[in-house]
């Protein structure tokens, strides 16, 4: 019964418009009240929820990506692809894939990345033209790619989610593969299309100009590898390795590139702790409801309810990946983290699944749910960077969201591709 | 919130606006001092070699004030996620309405997060955060400051929607 009131209460705040921070937070209230506790545990659970020491990496990747997007690494890095690239049928489509899987690497959020790319891309594909609903279908569908590409902050959130059985430093490798795998089939996808629309080419400028280009976006790029490496072999702690980001993309944008005035270095600031205290936010809230739905048996009962439609992990794996794929496009992605990993990790574990696995596969749905509405947060701000409507978008968008469900079913169906890596390191 | 607005409230909105900006002054300050507690930690580890015990703990908690005071300047800018496709798709009156609701509840939450976030403080008043030496009612203290802001915030809005004829609510 507490269960009924937690989730209608949800389903009704939600239809209404209230924001999802505070559907999740009133909805425990209610059932709190419900089971007659006070309404002190809801914000107990807040707190806790929200006081994790490895939660600290979250506003620190936050900032360091914003740091590096007001620094000019973003520009760099299109740069560079343009000259890798763009020479191929649908170029500019090319370069925007490969400029967010480098640059959502950085940022780790897909709507910084729409926003940082989409930006700077969307209005040079139109001047050369391509039509304005390509130019966005590429760079929302891409912006995703980051969130599996370390560091993400997703990933220390499910990490967290998991109990901490989940080293973070494996996530972070095993997403890496997958990243690229989704980056490959988006970029066919953008292949296939430009082909059919005839979209022109630019030309090459020669290996030379990739060169000197890659070697401009270089220091962008290695803080990547700071982290990963510097995770992996123990050399810091998430928390440690997310603020030397900080410090290192501080140096860089400073140093190295020049591009980060002090009027540049408020922005990022303040936008950070803007998206961090949201995201927080909505995280607190999010363990306040998963603690009301644990003490009311909802695992159990999804899970009795799973497994008695078959006991087969080629069809549970593909139920898991519907429902987090339905899940996600009506809710953002922190807050079905924390909700959903508890419930359906067991059960994936229990079909044998590794939970490293889980977590990458658990994120590659929950990025596509970001592209579809009614909640597609990347989807939106991609719509308005672009000056195009929704429905113009999702007519057209379906090559790419197929790029994404072939990728997700590759890396749900042949564990190599996201535990190849983790295993090659430990 | 929009310039219109405002405009109806003329200068409560306007200390209102004052409020946020103070909060969001506070995240700001939060998120450089977390930033230079941690690069601390990292200094300590490995040039002094020896990891400060309560940098963490620190950071924890003013990542906590940062989510709630930074959480409550959202309500004001409306920057909180919600799914408004169903909302935006009624009737003007009906739309007025619900928005009234929506941020009635809201300042209710916030209502709770101060009545019980004093109260949990309270609680936890004798203890003592070991690594930090300060009252474990530290921890909860962002929570009664955030709740009068949200609450505030929010009662602004349905004092805006209350009196606005709706036209452009």
């Amino acid at each position: 019964m507490t269960l009924v009131v937690l989730l209608a209460c949800f389903a009704l705040l939600l239809a209404i418009g209230m924001p999802v921070a505070f559907c999740l937070a009133l909805s425990s209230l209610a059932a709190i009240l419900y089971m007659d506790l006070s309404p002190l545990v809801v914000l107990q659970r807040m707190f806790a929820g929200a006081n994790v020491f490895a939660l600290i990496a979250i506003p620190f990747f936050i900032y360091s990506g914003e740091i590096m997007l007001r620094g000019g690494a973003s520009d760099r890095i299109v740069r560079f692809a343009q000259a890798l690239v763009g020479h191929y049928r649908g170029g500019l489509g090319q370069v925007n894939v490969l400029t967010c899987l480098l640059f959502g690497g950085i940022s780790g959020s897909a709507v910084a990345g729409v926003s940082a790319v989409g930006g700077v891309l969307i209005p040079k594909m139109k001047e050369a033209g391509y039509d304005g609903d390509y130019a966005v279908n590429v760079t929302v569908a891409s912006s995703t790619l980051g969130m599996v590409i370390p560091p993400s902050h997703n990933m220390i959130i499910y990490a967290i989610a998991a109990g901490g059985s989940v080293s973070v430093g494996s996530l972070f490798l095993a997403g890496i593969v997958p990243g690229v795998l989704t980056a490959v089939l988006l970029s066919v996808a953008a292949f296939v299309v430009a082909s059919r629309r005839g979209y022109g080419v630019t030309r090459f400028g020669g290996w030379w100009m990739v060169l000197r280009y890659f070697v401009a976006a270089l220091p962008g790029l290695i803080m990547v590898l700071i982290i990963v490496l510097g995770i992996r072999l123990g050399i810091f702690t998430p928390t440690e390795a997310s603020a030397t980001a900080v410090i290192y993309g501080l140096l860089v944008t400073v140093l190295a590139y020049r591009g980060l005035g002090w009027s540049d270095f408020v922005t990022a600031t303040s936008e950070a702790a803007k998206t961090t205290a949201t995201v927080l936010f909505i995280i607190a809230s999010a363990s306040a409801f998963g603690w009301v739905l644990a003490a009311s048996d909802a695992p159990e009962l999804v899970s009795g309810l799973l497994t008695s439609v078959t006991d087969n992990p080629v069809v549970m794996f593909l139920m898991l990946n519907i429902a987090l794929l339905l899940l996600g496009a009506v809710m953002d992605m922190a807050p079905l983290i924390i909700i959903t990993t508890p419930i359906f990790l067991p059960i994936a574990t229990d079909y044998g699944m590794d939970p490293v696995q889980f977590g990458v596969m658990l994120i590659m749905n929950l990025g596509v749910g970001l592209l579809t509405p009614p909640v597609g947060t990347a989807l939106f701000v991609g719509c308005a960077v672009g000056r195009t409507r929704i429905e113009q978008i999702v007519r057209t968008i379906w090559p790419f969201y197929l790029a994404h469900i072939v990728a997700i079913l590759l890396v749900t169906y042949v564990p190599a591709f996201s535990l190849a890596l983790p295993d090659l390191f430990s | 919130m929009k310039s219109a607005d405002a405009q109806r409230l003329g200068k409560p909105a306007r200390l209102l606006a004052l409020l946020a900006q103070a909060g969001q002054f506070v995240a700001v300050i939060a998120m450089v001092v977390m930033t230079v507690i941690i690069g601390w930690q990292i200094f300590g580890r490995f040039v002094l070699n020896d990891t400060p015990k309560w940098s963490e703990q620190l950071a924890g908690i003013i990542m906590v004030y940062l989510m709630l005071i930074g959480g409550a300047v959202a309500v004001w800018e409306n920057r909180h996620i919600a799914l408004d496709v169903l909302l935006n798709a009624l009737a003007p009156g009906l739309q007025r309405l619900l928005r009234i609701v929506i941020y009635a509840l809201i300042a209710v939450f916030g209502a709770m997060m101060v009545f019980y976030g004093v109260e949990m403080a309270g609680i936890v008043e004798a203890w003592t955060i070991p690594t930090l030496g300060v009252s474990k009612s530290f921890n909860y203290w962002a929570f009664p400051v955030a709740g009068v802001l949200i609450a505030v915030f929010a009662i602004a809005y349905v004092v805006i929607l209350v009196r606005g004829d709706g036209s452009d609510a």
